[in-house]
């Protein structure tokens, strides 16, 4: 049977203007550098631009009825991919086959206007994913129960709380019916209940024998939907192949980054540093991947020469530069431990991460009553934080930071909103 | 069904199918358009007439009762408010189509269709906004005791003048200005110029024989004489001025199509 996708060396090339921080052109400008052009005697504009490969020969094939996950790292060229295979833009470079009416969500919502009604937006909406107004018709009713907006059909979606909006604005998009489905992210919307919903939704997209596309950063979800899946590195297929491979495939890719380190006692000590005891090796989650939003467990052993009869245990979490973000001590509530000499196993279980994606420096040490450092290594080793299974979009290209759950009131003219971030997801 | 995906730009022929594909999309992004613009407004959709009104009001007097500009033999009002609701048609078109695209930067980096249909969509939203703006100019032309004849189905050819031409420079205008955001100024000034250049208040008979070729080259003069003739019986346009406002219409349309198929690959990228 022929691939439903097929995908032959296929190419972006993205040109870095310099001149243009605004993001476009105007014709004064374009006027001005083709003038300064033809001083210095050349016509041809576009010599002086950055050339950069968003991606750069990808090829791959998909069965027709495979549910295909793309993973890779932030800037790796997921969404460069979907965008070419939505049509959305066009290769600079290469071919790609699809067989069968191809649909894309790339975003929840899109075309949603806040002006109109629900019942007017199922419509748009549905009209720009590419149905038709029959389609749409006898749809209609489907729609709205899945979204369970039957009341406020005719209120304009402006004054929707935000989970009625998700809910229809999905609710359109999981009725689009086509043999090749493109889906991006759209699953981090919503509230913990919505998701499962959703995510019934797709998986049964996935069991109706449809080809689906599914890039995300949610590996629970990947490993869930999708049986083979695509690695994309640097813009570049890395590997293809069964999902749990692929998966392992990219939790290695960050193993330039430590998840242990051993031989601690052999580094060299500051000078705040006065004691006996001598911290030699510090594991990372039993190294495996770290995710925001989910558990950490770090260890560390050390030696200790003598007893130490109010010992503190402590770790902190830096940004590569130094500054510390996040610390965790063993003694915030005053107690210490008494302890004798020997050897010393210390671990620390964090239940939710809350050092949002990005690169982290671990720092481990030891006290003894309220001012003695008995051991202190800065930086033993740097970590990377992946985005959870809960991470909001917003949050995966931030940078290294901490983010925390509070409860949240908001007022405005007709609405209150009452947001606990707090409770579990 | 197979669909290919390239570097190069589909075929002609593709591309005007896709579109014909997507025309239930066209009426709804249409639809928004309208019903968006009227939202929470008091007067709501009296806005469509209230403007070619308050201009027609002003012209008479500036024009038709000081200035006394010739207006063949016809009411001034009448005759001015013919000609501000057929012009009203095409600078609307113009004026919403070319900003059309940017505004819906949202949809065109997150979903495919065919672009031109954000253009046209604005171009026919602007028709719909004329269909009623028309229905008042026939009031009106009564009451003035110029009751509606067989003639009046020249206002179809000249409806579909303007259309073409509105079309055909509304795409090229939406596409130029995703490149070139200078043309969000340069189109209401063009208009402005335009309104000038072509027989809205004042009647084509004051124009010199030796400028007349250019005059008419301007498929809104011919339409506009033709939509005069429909509704007052203003002298009718011989044929080689309506046969010259044809052509020069669609060569706007298929000019303004190819200029924008010739931009709208990269739209996603240089939005």
């Amino acid at each position: 049977m022929k691939p439903a996708i097929s995908v032959r060396g296929i190419s972006k090339r993205y040109r870095l203007a310099h001149q243009t921080a605004k993001g476009y052109r105007t014709l004064r400008d374009e006027i001005s550098d083709s003038a300064a052009a033809l001083l210095r005697g050349k016509w041809r504009r576009g010599s002086t631009h950055d050339e950069f490969w968003a991606l750069r020969d990808v090829s791959f094939d998909v069965a027709p009825g495979d549910v295909i996950g793309i993973v890779g790292r932030n800037g790796a060229g997921k969404s460069t991919l979907l965008k070419i295979l939505s049509r959305i833009t066009p290769p600079s470079d290469g071919e790609v086959t699809m067989r069968g009416r191809v649909g894309s969500l790339l975003e929840v919502g899109t075309g949603f206007h806040p002006e109109l009604t629900g019942r007017e937006n199922i419509f748009l909406s549905g009209a720009i994913l590419g149905m038709k107004r029959a389609e749409v018709v006898s749809k209609f009713d489907e729609i709205v129960a899945f979204a369970e907006i039957e009341q406020f059909l005719d209120t304009p979606v402006k004054r929707y709380s935000s989970g009625m909006y998700v809910r229809l604005a999905f609710g359109v998009a999981a009725h689009l019916e086509t043999e090749i489905l493109l889906i991006d992210e759209v699953l981090a919307v919503g509230d913990a209940q919505f998701q499962k919903k959703s995510l019934n939704k797709i998986q049964s997209v996935a069991e109706a024998g449809r080809t689906v596309i599914f890039v995300s950063h949610n590996m629970a979800a990947i490993q869930t939907f999708c049986q083979n899946g695509l690695l994309l590195n640097k813009g570049v297929g890395v590997a293809q192949g069964p999902i749990a491979s692929i998966v392992e495939k990219y939790s290695m890719l960050g193993s330039h980054l430590q998840m242990e380190a051993a031989g601690l006692d052999k580094r060299p000590r500051a000078s705040f540093v006065h004691g006996n005891s001598r911290i030699f090796r510090v594991e990372v989650n039993k190294l495996r991947p770290v995710f925001h939003g989910e558990p950490l467990v770090v260890e560390f052993e050390a030696n200790l020469a003598g007893p130490v009869p109010d010992l503190a245990a402590g770790i902190g979490f830096s940004a590569i530069d130094g500054t510390r973000l996040l610390s965790y001590d063993s003694d915030l509530r005053q107690e210490r431990m008494s302890a004798t000499g020997g050897p010393l196993k210390v671990r620390i279980e964090i239940d939710e991460l809350q050092l949002q994606p990005g690169i982290y420096s671990l720092d481990v040490g030891l006290r003894s009553g309220n001012s003695i450092c008995t051991d202190y290594v800065g930086s033993c080793l740097q970590l990377e934080v992946g985005a959870g299974s809960r991470t909001p979009p917003f949050l995966v290209d931030g940078a290294p930071s901490v983010r925390s759950g509070a409860r949240w009131i908001m007022e405005n003219k007709q609405v209150r909103w009452n947001i606990d971030s707090l409770r579990p997801g | 069904m197979e669909l290919h995906i390239t570097a190069r730009r589909p075929t002609l022929v593709a591309s005007i199918r896709e579109f014909i594909a997507y025309r239930d999309l066209l009426w709804i992004l249409a639809y928004r358009e309208i019903s968006v613009r009227y939202k929470q407004t008091v007067l709501g959709f009296l806005w469509v007439v209230i403007q070619p009104v308050v201009a027609t009001v002003l012209f008479t007097v500036i024009f038709g009762h000081y200035a006394k500009l010739s207006s063949d033999g016809i009411p001034y009002g009448l005759f001015c408010f013919a000609g501000m609701t057929l012009w009203g048609f095409f600078s609307g078109a113009l004026g919403r189509a070319g900003t059309s695209v940017i505004a819906d930067e949202k949809l065109i980096t997150k979903v495919y269709f065919p672009r031109a249909v954000i253009p046209v969509a604005a171009v026919a939203s602007s028709g719909v906004d004329f269909l009623v703006a028309f229905v008042l100019l026939l009031i009106v032309a009564c009451f003035y005791g110029y009751f509606p004849g067989p003639a009046l189905l020249a206002v179809i050819p000249a409806g579909l003048i303007t259309l073409a031409a509105s079309a055909g420079l509304g795409t090229a205008l939406a596409g130029w200005t995703v490149r070139y955001r200078d043309f969000r100024y340069i189109v209401p000034f063009f208009l402005q110029v335009a309104l000038y250049a072509t027989p809205i208040i004042y009647s084509s008979s004051i124009v010199p024989a030796r400028y007349r070729f250019w005059f008419y080259l301007n498929p809104m003069t011919g339409a506009t004489d033709l939509f005069r003739y429909g509704v007052t019986g203003h002298p009718a346009p011989n044929a080689l001025e309506i046969g010259t406002a044809a052509v020069t219409g669609l060569v706007l349309l298929l000019g303004g199509g190819l200029v924008f198929r010739h931009v709208e690959q990269s739209f996603a990228d240089t939005i």
